[in-house]
């Protein structure tokens, strides 16, 4: 319950508060979003089976928010940057996707 | 193939696993609690993360919206009052005119009423009818290449030859004036001595206004010697060759009566009369207007640029 309040004051924080995202990180933003959805689904995921453990899930944020971003910076040095961001977004989504269907298992048993 | 069906099979992180195993082997129960300092700032980062990409990925569009939305505002509500002071002019215009009748007759001089109604009539401030023709001009209709259907029209380096060009339309309306016509609209805008037709970008401008496809001319002139005349003369052979070499749809239409509108927001402001010029009638003056008596209207020809 505890980190569910602190996301909810996250965003309000970055609501009123509207910090300036530099020019240069804007590209990484929607790879950074969907990373932390990832992180967050799975850590749900993890409560509900009763494995869950904060180290773990810290880590697993910080790396897939830093190999997104890496990938997505290769890839535009490359001149691949939009199809490394689709695969990047593929391989998220899915395990979004699959995550959340477990959720749903587990609350509503179907 | 593996990757995808171990990513659809496992899509949960193995750490959480192996991290649980491991504190299953020391005797501790395998989850976490969910309140260590570290979780509560990770989940305040990730809302912060959450609310500041939403507002700052949606934010240049939304103001460039609203800028749009208020300038197309803007436009329409300025047009808006345009058409309304335009009315105003017209109505203020008639009320003006009945007065100065009235103000005439009171004075008894009839004669200066009917002077007054002469010049309206050439200057071209009232609407006017009579005999006349209705050329219609439009583009041609749009060709469809058969063999690539689906060309980019963008990449085509040749220009759209179909299109009416405000030279066009001069031409035409110079051959109008020089078959004898007496009053030319354009779409209902009156050709007066203050009237152009120019082009601006890709919109043909008559009076400053833009106008739309199809381009209707309106011309008043002797009943049958008008089209005749025209047919003759440059303009009816312009016209014939943008048909057959543009494709470009014109169609000449004689009427035994049309209307033609007037400007009613004629007015010159830094023009003076020639006080000898009105006074004494000069030899200029009236050589000029015993030379050409028909002509009511002077030539709008403003050459394109």
């Amino acid at each position: 319950m505890i980190p569910a309040l602190g996301l909810l004051v996250g965003l309000a924080v970055g609501l009123f508060l509207h910090p300036a995202v530099p020019l240069a990180l804007q590209p990484y933003l929607p790879i950074a979003v969907i990373a932390a959805l990832d992180a967050v689904f799975g850590g749900v995921r993890a409560v509900l089976d009763g494995i869950f453990n904060d180290k773990v899930f810290v880590v697993s944020f910080l790396s897939n928010v830093i190999v997104a971003a890496f990938i997505v910076f290769l890839g535009d040095q490359l001149g691949v940057g939009s199809q490394l961001s689709t695969g990047v977004v593929v391989v998220l989504g899915i395990r979004i996707f699959s995550n959340v269907a477990s959720i749903r298992r587990h609350l509503f048993r179907a | 193939m593996t990757l995808i069906t171990e990513m659809m099979q496992r899509p949960l992180d193995p750490g959480y696993a192996a991290a649980a195993e491991s504190r299953r082997k020391t005797g501790l129960p395998p989850a976490t609690g969910h309140r260590s300092p570290m979780l509560v700032v990770m989940a305040l980062l990730i809302g912060a993360l959450l609310a500041t990409s939403a507002l700052s990925l949606r934010a240049p569009e939304t103001s460039a919206i609203k800028v749009k939305a208020y300038l197309v505002s803007r436009i329409e509500a300025m047009r808006a009052h345009a058409e309304t002071q335009t009315r105003l002019i017209s109505t203020l215009r008639s009320e003006i005119d009945a007065a100065q009748a009235a103000a005439l007759i009171q004075q008894s001089q009839t004669g200066l009423a009917t002077e007054l109604a002469r010049l309206e009539i050439a200057a071209g401030t009232v609407p006017v009818t009579g005999p006349g023709l209705v050329l219609t001009l439009d583009d041609a209709a749009a060709q469809t290449d058969p063999k690539s259907p689906n060309a980019n029209p963008r990449t085509s380096t040749e220009v759209d030859q179909g299109k009416v060009q405000a030279s066009d339309l001069q031409i035409i309306v110079n051959g109008l004036w020089q078959a004898g016509a007496e009053a030319i609209s354009v779409n209902g805008h009156r050709l007066t001595s203050r009237a152009a037709i120019r082009f601006a970008g890709a919109a043909i401008l008559v009076d400053y206004r833009p106008l739309t496809r199809p381009y209707v001319i309106t011309a008043i002139g002797g009943p049958g010697s008008l089209s005749v005349e025209f047919a003759a003369a440059d303009g009816g052979s312009y016209l014939q060759s943008l048909r057959l070499n543009y494709k470009i749809r014109g169609d000449v239409r004689e009427r035994d009566s049309v209307l033609v509108p007037g400007e009613p927001a004629l007015s010159l402001d830094q023009a003076q009369p020639v006080k000898s010029a009105v006074t004494k009638q000069s030899p200029a003056a009236t050589a000029t207007t015993t030379a050409k008596p028909t002509t009511t209207a002077p030539q709008p020809t403003e050459t394109s640029p």
